[in-house]
């Protein structure tokens, strides 16, 4: 059994949480504030990683917002993958717990690409 | 428009904070209210909604992990079985017209405005013989007294085939799957209310993801849409946790039910007339 400190058991976990989530509103605020600012309101094809990066490098408000949206979809991915690296030692089968709800996700993923 | 969408941000605000207060999750008004008072097609609304709900559910995640309030090992057993329904709820939404969405939705906040009514918290047994093949113990030390609780995660089974409904639901309307997932723990499997709470916080946020990744295949998610609603989310669940000392959590649960009543009245009549 683990006999550490809750907090420090969960330190990855909660540090990924926090970077994940805010980096994603950082790029979702700013896409706000572009907008807020008279920025224009047309948009490209959500599934063309390359049309998102041109549109946030050409600094237009729908690319920031969707790259806040792709990063706060990682967010939890990313959270579990620090779970399973976390635990792999001390608590093995919640670390794969935290692989099957990944290997849910990527269902989802593969599922969604169809 | 972009007047449009700053409103957006006040809306989202109050229901991120109206939500966190009632403990209900900001998604069961913010949906209607999108669709309703701004007049979003309401899939847009609900995908955005999930968005909201994942920024929420990993801030606050952040905080419940590092206290010990959130119970990882039964919040990712039951997360296996919530985000599979995650993927059924927003592949079968894809399916349905809006209109029956609505219906749906207005329904589902007609049982929540009744229960948070009726609202009741059970308080287990603490463990003390072994435990069983599916059930396990854990403890946490409870914020208020300064020691420690023990108690024992039962009927895993039955939880998880529960759990995979409220991801369904979340999935379907775009709300976090809380108002099963809570009751499903504290009443069904015996885990203290504090360590339901934080522990389906956790799981909201992967839940949200496994059908949001549909909504985004689907084009239904709208990154200009998704800004006001997620800053201000994050902003209102913020609040309303400070906030929550101060107010009379009853008073709030009881005008939740009215604004509930109010809205899913609306959103009946919005599926009825379409």
């Amino acid at each position: 059994m683990d006999q550490r400190s809750p907090f420090r058991r969960a330190r990855w976990t909660s540090l990924v949480f926090t970077a994940g989530t805010l980096s994603a509103a950082a790029c979702l605020l700013i896409g706000l504030l572009l907008r807020a600012g008279g920025g224009p309101a047309d948009v490209g094809d959500p599934l063309s990683l390359d049309e998102i990066v041109a549109s946030a490098a050409a600094i237009r408000p729908w690319g920031w917002s969707m790259l806040g949206v792709l990063l706060l979809l990682a967010t939890p991915a990313a959270g579990l993958v620090a779970t399973a690296l976390e635990l792999r030692r001390d608590e093995g089968r919640v670390a794969w717990l935290a692989l099957a709800v990944l290997a849910v996700l990527g269902l989802a993923v593969a599922i969604a690409l169809h | 428009m972009i007047e449009q969408e700053l409103l957006v941000l006040a809306g989202s605000v109050a229901a991120g904070a109206f939500g966190a207060l009632v403990g209900v999750g900001g998604g069961l008004v913010l949906v209607p209210l999108l669709t309703i008072a701004f007049g979003v097609e309401i899939k847009l609304a609900i995908a955005a909604s999930l968005l909201g709900v994942i920024a929420v559910s990993t801030t606050a995640s952040s905080t419940y992990l590092g206290r010990g309030w959130a119970d990882r090992r039964l919040g990712l057993l039951l997360l296996v079985a919530t985000s599979l329904g995650g993927i059924l709820g927003g592949y079968t939404a894809g399916l349905l017209d809006g209109r029956v969405l609505a219906a749906i939705f207005g329904l589902v906040l007609l049982a929540v405005a009744i229960q948070m009514a009726r609202r009741r918290v059970h308080v287990p047994p603490e463990a003390d013989v072994v435990p069983g093949r599916f059930e396990f113990d854990s403890s946490y030390v409870e914020p208020t007294s300064g020691q420690e609780v023990r108690y024992r995660a039962r009927r895993a089974g039955l939880g998880g085939l529960i759990s995979i409904g409220a991801g369904a639901l979340s999935g379907l309307l775009g709300i976090g799957g809380g108002v099963i997932n809570v009751p499903t723990m504290n009443v069904l499997m015996g885990i203290p209310i504090r360590v339901a709470t934080s522990t389906s916080t956790y799981m909201l946020g992967a839940t949200a993801v496994a059908s949001a990744l549909l909504y985004y295949s689907r084009g239904e998610i709208d990154g200009l849409l998704a800004a006001p609603v997620v800053v201000g989310m994050l902003l209102g669940a913020r609040a309303g946790a400070l906030l929550a000392p101060r107010v009379p959590v009853r008073a709030l649960q009881l005008i939740f039910g009215l604004v509930a009543l109010v809205f899913a009245a609306q959103m009946l009549l919005r599926a009825w007339s379409g």
